[in-house]
C-alpha cells in the first residue's frame, strides 16, 4: 500500500514540474538545516563589527583578465558623497575560496564538536555570500542556522498536534455521547479565538526573558495546541462515517476492545487525509513562528529563526539600503509554498475519489 | 448533427425499409492497455457484437471478463492506459475505436446508465433542476415550463409513481430502485438511440431487480436499442434477444438468449447457467460449480482461456486458441469441443 | 436442543428529539421479533431491504443493543452482557458479513484480518495463532501465500473466504450470515454456498442465513421466516413457507422469483411452488 503510494508520488514528480521543484527545495531545506554548522562559512554569532551590512560579495573567477582559482575581494569601508557608508573593493587584495576549509567549531547533531566548514576563506578575509547584518554577522550562515528552528518547527508541531488531534478526534466520533460534547466544544473555543491573538495571549502569560531552547519547545507547543482543534474536527467527521463500515462491526463481533478499534482500525484510515493535512498546516508552523520572533516574542538573538532574522528588516529604510536582509523572507515563502504544492499533490494523490477509478 | 472529426461511411444502411434498423455494429474491438510496454495486455479481444432498433443485448460474464471496458469503448470512455481498436458503427456513422470523436455521442446518441444511481445524480439538486440542466445541453431546450413537461414525461416514462411531484424531489427522498429509474430517465433526456446499463440492478433486490429489468425490456419494445451489462445470465436472459458471454476479454458465446439458457454450447456458459438453475430449482444437495475464478487478463493461461477451469477440456485447447464455429444456427461460439475443428 | 432464542427482540432508532430530549421520530427497525434456532440448523430470513435483517444481526450478535426483548444462546441471556462477559460468547457467536470488500480493513494484511479475533478473543500463542490462520485459510481454499497480501489485491470471492476464514478460526457454534453472497457474481456465490455447507457439515455449525433473494434462501434453508417492517410475519419449513404461503409479502417475494428463465424449465413452471 504505502510503497504503491510512493511509487505513485514519484511518477507524480516527474510529470509535474512545479512538484518535483518543491520536493528539491525541501529536500535541500532541511539538508541545509541538518548540517547547518557544515554548509556556513561561519558561527551563527560570529560578528565583525567593522564589516556592518556588508553587501554581497561575489565570486570572482577572472584576475586581471586572466582565469584564476575562484576569489572574492577585500572590500573596504569609506563614505560616499552623500555620506553615506559603501564598501568599495581593494584593489589588490583578493581571498581565495576555498573547499573543506577549518573555522568556527559546532557541533554536529548535538553529538560531536567539528570545525570543518564546506567552504571559506580562511582567516585573513570574510566571505559574504548573502550579505551581512547590522552587526556584521553572515547572513548565509543566519539563514542555514535559521532554517534548524523554522524547518522544524513545523514538523514538530505538526506532529504533536496530529497526536492529540488524532486520538481526541477519534475517540470523539467513535464514542459520541457527552464525550463527543464535551471534545468538539473545548474546539469550538480554541477555534473561535483568532489564532494569532490566542498566540500572543499565550506567549504573554510567560516570562518575556526565556532562553531561546525554551522558547523554542513553548512555541510549539502553543501552534500545536492551536492546531490540534481543526484537525479534530475533521477526524470526527471522518470516524463518524468510518464506524459505521462492516469492518469496524466485524472487529466488534471478533472482540476488538475499542481502543484497538480506534487506534487500528479506525484512525490509520484517517490517514490520506492527515497526510494532507499535516503537509498543508505546516506551513502555518512556520509562519506562525516567523510572526511571533519579529515581534521579539520567539527566538531571541544571537539565535537565528528567518523570523527574527527578519526582524532587521522592519523598516523602510533599512530594506532600501540593505534589500538583502529581506532573504529571510524568500526562504520563507520557499519553504511555504513548496509544502504547500507537496500538500496538494498528496490531496490529489489520496483522494478517495481517484482511489476509487484507479481500482475499478 | 455535424460530426467533424467522425469519417460518415455509406453503410449499407439504405437497405430495405422492412429490414431492422441497426444501430451499433461493434467490429473486432480490442482494447489494450500499456501498449508497448513490457506489461501491455489485452483486456478486451476481437470483440463482435451489434443491436438493432428494438432489441436487447446483453454481455454478461464473471467481473474482470472486460464487459465494462467493452461498453466504455462505444463512447470513448475508456482509460487513459488503454488504446481500442477496430471499428465502432454507430447508425449510419462509422469510427475508428479509438477516436475522440465518440465522445460526442454520450447523452444525444447514447444515454448511459450505471450501477450507482448516486454517481450521476446530484444529491445537492432537485430532478427538475436537473433534468432542465440536461435538456438545455443536450437538446436546447430553455423554456422552464417545457423542460418540466418533458421531465415529468420521462419520468413516467420509467414508471416512477406521481412524476409531476417526484419532479421537485431531491435524490435522497427517493428509495434505491426510484433513483435507478430517475437515473434511467437522465439517459433517456437526450433522445439516444442507444441505452448502455453497466449492472444497473446489482444494488438492488432481487424483487426491485427484475422489476427494472421489466423496464428496459419495456423501453427496447419501444424501440430503443439496449446493451446491458451483467453478471447474473439467468436474469438478463430473460429480457434480452441476444447474450453476448465474455470470458477473460474474450467472446465465448454470442446468440439468442433464450437458447443460451435452454442450450447453452460453451463449457463457460453451461457452468453459469447450471449454478444458477440448481439454485432455482433446489433439488442437488451441492451447487454445481465452476472450479477457480477468472485470470486476470495480464496473467491470462494460452490456448484457451477457459482451460484450467474447463470440465470438458482436450488436449489441444492448452496451446491453440479454438477458432469461432456455429454448432447451432444463430449461436456463435468459440469451443474446440463444439466444433472447432470444422 | 435450541442453540439460540430470541423473545420480543426489538430495535427502536431514535431519529429525531424534541427540545427536552423526548424522541418524536422513532424508526422500528426491528419490532418484536420471536426466533428459534435449533442446533445443527440452517434458518434463512428473508425481506426487502430496508425491512430490518442487518439490524436483527446486529442485535443477535450484540453490536447494537436491543431496545427491549431477550436473547438467549445455549440457555444463556446475552443481551445485557457487559462487553467483559461478552468475550465469553463471542467465539461462539460469529459473523460473515455482506460486502467483503467493507468488512476487511484495506489497511490489515489478510493474515492480520483472519487472526484478529484469535488476537483478542484467545490466550493463544503467536506461532499457535498463525498455525490456527494458516489452517482456516486452507481449509477456506486460500492458499498460504496471500496471507501477507492486503484485501485490494484479492478477488471478490477470495476476500469473502477471508471473512469466512475469519469466523471460522474461533470454532464457533452459530453464524450469522448476513447476505455472504449479495456483492459475488452468480458463479462465485455457488462456490461459497458449497463451501459453506461442507463447513456447517465438518464442524456442526448452525446458520442464521439473511438475504433478500427467496431462490437463494430456498435452497439454503431448513426453515424459513418472512420480515416484513422489522417483524417476522412467516416462519416454518422451508417447502411449508414455499408452497403455502401464508403472507402478502411472501407472494411477492416468490413472485419475484418466479419468472426466472433457467434450463430444464419454462418460465413459471415448476419447482417453484
Ligand atoms: N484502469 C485500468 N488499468 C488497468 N487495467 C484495467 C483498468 N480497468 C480495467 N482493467 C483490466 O481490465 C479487466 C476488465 O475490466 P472490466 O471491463 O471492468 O471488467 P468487468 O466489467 O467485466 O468486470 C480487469 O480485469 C482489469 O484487469
Ligand atoms: N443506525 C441507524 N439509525 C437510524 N436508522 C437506522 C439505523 N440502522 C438502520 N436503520 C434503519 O432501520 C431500517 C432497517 O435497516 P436494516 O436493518 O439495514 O435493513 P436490511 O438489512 O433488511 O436492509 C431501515 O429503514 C434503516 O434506515
Ligand atoms: S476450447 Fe477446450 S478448454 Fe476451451 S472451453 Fe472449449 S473445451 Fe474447454
Ligand atoms: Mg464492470
Ligand atoms: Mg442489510
Amino acid at each position: 500500500m504505502l510503497r504503491r503510494r510512493l511509487r505513485q508520488f514519484w511518477d507524480m514528480c516527474w510529470t509535474n514540474g512545479f512538484l518535483l521543484s518543491a520536493v528539491v527545495c525541501l529536500t535541500l531545506l532541511y539538508l541545509v538545516a541538518l548540517f547547518a554548522g557544515f554548509v556556513s562559512p561561519y558561527h551563527y554569532d560570529n560578528e565583525d563589527r567593522t564589516r556592518s551590512y556588508h553587501p554581497p560579495t561575489r565570486i570572482h573567477v577572472f584576475d586581471d583578465g586572466r582565469l584564476t582559482r575562484p576569489h572574492v575581494r577585500e572590500y573596504e569601508l569609506t563614505f560616499d558623497e552623500d555620506y553615506r557608508r559603501v564598501f568599495v573593493p581593494v584593489e589588490g587584495v583578493r581571498h581565495d575560496l576555498r573547499l573543506f576549509v577549518r573555522g568556527d567549531t559546532y557541533s554536529f547533531l548535538g553529538l560531536l564538536e567539528w570545525d570543518l566548514h564546506l567552504f571559506g576563506v580562511g582567516e585573513e578575509g570574510r566571505i559574504y555570500l548573502l550579505g551581512a547584518d547590522s552587526r556584521g554577522r553572515d547572513l548565509l550562515s543566519r539563514i542555514a542556522y535559521g532554517a534548524q528552528v523554522s524547518m522544524t518547527i513545523g514538523l514538530v508541531g505538526v506532529a504533536i498536534a496530529l497526536l492529540f488531534g488524532l486520538l481526541l478526534g477519534g475517540i470523539s466520533g467513535y464514542y459520541g455521547g457527552w464525550i463527543d460534547t464535551v471534545i468538539q466544544r473545548s474546539t469550538e473555543i480554541i477555534m473561535i479565538i483568532p489564532g494569532f491573538f490566542l498566540l500572543l495571549a499565550l506567549r504573554a502569560a510567560f516570562p518575556p526573558d526565556w532562553d531561546s531552547i525554551r522558547v523554542y519547545f513553548f512555541i510549539i507547543v502553543i501552534l500545536s495546541f492551536i492546531g490540534w482543534a481543526s484537525l479534530a474536527r475533521v477526524i470526527r467527521g471522518m470516524v463518524l462515517s468510518l464506524r459505521e463500515k462492516e469492518f469496524v462491526a466485524a472487529a466488534r463481533v471478533l472482540g476488538a476492545p475499542d481502543r484497538f478499534i480506534i487506534t487500528r482500525h479506525l484512525i490509520p484510515n484517517t490517514a490520506s487525509y492527515f497526510v494532507v493535512y499535516a503537509s498543508i498546516s505546516i506551513p502555518g508552523y512556520i509562519l506562525g513562528e516567523s510572526a511571533l520572533s519579529l515581534l521579539g516574542l520567539g527566538i531571541q538573538d544571537p539565535h537565528a529563526s528567518w523570523g527574527n532574522l527578519l526582524q532587521e528588516a522592519m523598516s523602510i529604510t533599512q530594506i532600501q539600503l540593505h534589500p538583502w536582509i529581506l532573504l529571510p523572507g524568500f526562504f520563507i515563502f520557499v519553504a511555504v509554498m513548496s509544502f504547500n504544492i507537496v500538500g496538494d499533490a498528496l490531496r490529489d494523490l489520496l483522494d478517495p475519489q481517484q482511489e476509487v477509478t484507479t481500482t475499478i | 448533427m455535424s460530426l467533424p472529426n467522425a469519417q460518415p461511411e455509406n453503410n449499407a444502411s439504405g437497405a430495405a425499409a422492412e429490414e431492422p434498423r441497426r444501430i451499433l455494429e461493434v467490429r473486432n474491438l480490442s482494447v489494450e492497455f500499456y501498449p508497448g510496454s513490457t506489461r501491455a495486455f489485452h483486456a478486451v479481444v476481437d470483440a463482435n457484437f451489434e443491436i438493432e432498433a428494438g432489441k436487447m443485448v446483453s454481455v454478461v460474464g464473471e467481473s474482470g471478463c472486460g464487459k465494462t471496458l467493452s461498453a466504455l469503448a462505444l463512447v470513448g470512455l475508456t482509460p487513459p492506459a488503454a488504446r481500442c481498436r477496430g471499428t465502432i458503427v454507430h447508425g449510419s456513422r462509422s469510427f475508428e475505436a479509438s477516436s475522440s470523436a465518440l465522445a460526442r455521442l454520450r447523452g444525444r446518441d447514447v444515454g448511459m446508465v450505471f450501477q450507482e444511481p448516486m454517481t450521476a445524480l446530484n444529491p445537492l439538486f432537485s430532478l427538475d433542476r436537473q433534468f432542465r440542466e440536461v435538456l438545455r445541453y443536450l437538446r436546447g431546450v430553455e423554456d422552464r415550463k417545457e423542460a418540466r413537461d418533458i421531465s415529468t414525461e420521462l419520468l413516467d416514462r420509467v414508471g416512477l409513481d406521481r412524476p409531476e411531484r417526484r419532479v421537485n424531489q431531491f435524490p435522497h427522498q427517493l428509495s434505491g430502485g426510484q433513483r435507478q429509474r430517475a437515473m434511467i430517465a437522465l439517459a433517456l433526456a437526450g433522445e439516444p438511440s442507444l441505452l448502455i446499463a453497466d449492472e444497473p440492478t446489482t444494488a438492488l433486490d432481487a424483487t426491485l431487480e427484475r422489476r427494472v429489468m421489466e423496464l428496459f425490456r419495456k423501453l427496447a419494445d419501444e424501440g430503443l436499442g439496449v446493451l446491458m451489462i451483467s453478471h447474473d445470465l439467468p436474469l438478463v436472459a430473460d429480457v434480452s434477444d441476444r447474450v453476448v458471454v465474455m470470458y477473460s476479454g474474450y467472446t465465448v458465446e454470442n446468440g439468442p438468449a433464450h437458447q443460451l439458457v435452454d442450450a447453452p454450447q460453451h463449457p463457460y456458459t453451461r457452468g453459469l447457467v447450471a449454478s444458477a438453475s440448481a439454485i432455482v430449482l433446489g433439488d442437488t444437495p451441492r451447487l454445481p460449480v465452476i472450479p477457480g475464478e477468472v485470470p486476470s487478463p495480464d496473467r491470462r493461461p494460452g490456448g484457451c482461456p477457459f482451460h484450467p477451469r474447463c470440465p470438458e477440456k482436450l488436449d489441444r485447447c492448452e496451446s491453440e486458441f479454438p477458432p469461432e464455429s456455429e454448432p447451432v444456427a444463430g449461436v456463435r461460439t468459440a469451443c474446440w469441443a463444439r466444433g472447432g475443428d470444422q | 436442543m435450541t442453540l439460540l432464542r430470541t423473545i420480543d427482540l426489538a430495535k427502536h432508532f431514535v431519529l429525531d428529539t424534541d427540545m427536552r430530549g423526548r424522541p418524536t421520530e422513532v424508526e422500528k427497525a426491528v419490532d418484536g421479533v420471536d426466533l428459534t434456532l435449533a442446533e445443527n440448523e440452517i434458518l434463512g430470513l428473508v425481506g426487502e431491504s430496508g425491512c430490518g435483517k442487518t439490524t436483527l444481526a446486529r442485535l443477535l450478535l450484540r453490536i447494537l443493543r436491543p431496545t427491549r426483548g431477550e436473547v438467549h444462546l445455549d440457555g444463556r441471556r446475552i443481551d445485557h452482557l457487559s462487553e467483559r462477559s461478552l468475550r465469553e460468547i463471542r467465539p461462539k457467536l460469529q459473523a460473515v458479513f455482506q460486502d467483503p470488500s467493507e468488512s476487511l480493513n484495506p489497511r490489515f494484511t489478510i493474515g492480520e484480518s483472519i487472526g484478529e479475533g484469535l488476537r483478542h478473543l484467545t490466550d493463544l500463542s503467536h506461532d499457535e495463532s498463525r498455525r490456527r490462520v494458516h489452517e482456516g485459510m486452507e481449509r477456506v481454499g486460500l492458499p498460504a501465500r496471500i496471507a501477507d497480501h492486503y484485501p485490494h489485491q484479492l478477488s471478490g470471492g477470495q476476500r469473502q473466504r477471508v471473512g469466512i476464514a475469519r469466523a471460522l478460526v474461533l470454532r464457533p457454534r452459530l453464524v450469522i450470515l448476513d447476505e455472504p453472497t449479495s456483492a459475488l457474481d452468480v458463479s462465485i456465490q455457488a462456490q461459497i454456498i458449497n463451501l459453506l455447507f461442507d463447513l456447517k457439515d465438518e464442524n456442526r455449525l448452525s446458520y442464521i442465513f439473511i438475504s433478500h433473494d427467496l431462490n437463494l434462501v430456498r435452497y439454503v434453508s431448513d426453515r424459513i421466516g418472512v420480515m416484513v417492517a422489522g417483524r417476522i410475519v412467516e416462519m416454518g419449513p422451508t417447502r411449508d413457507v414455499v408452497e403455502n404461503p401464508e403472507h402478502t409479502e411472501t407472494r411477492t417475494l416468490l413472485e419475484a422469483v418466479a419468472r426466472e428463465r433457467v434450463a430444464g424449465s419454462a418460465p413459471g413452471g415448476p419447482g417453484r411452488g
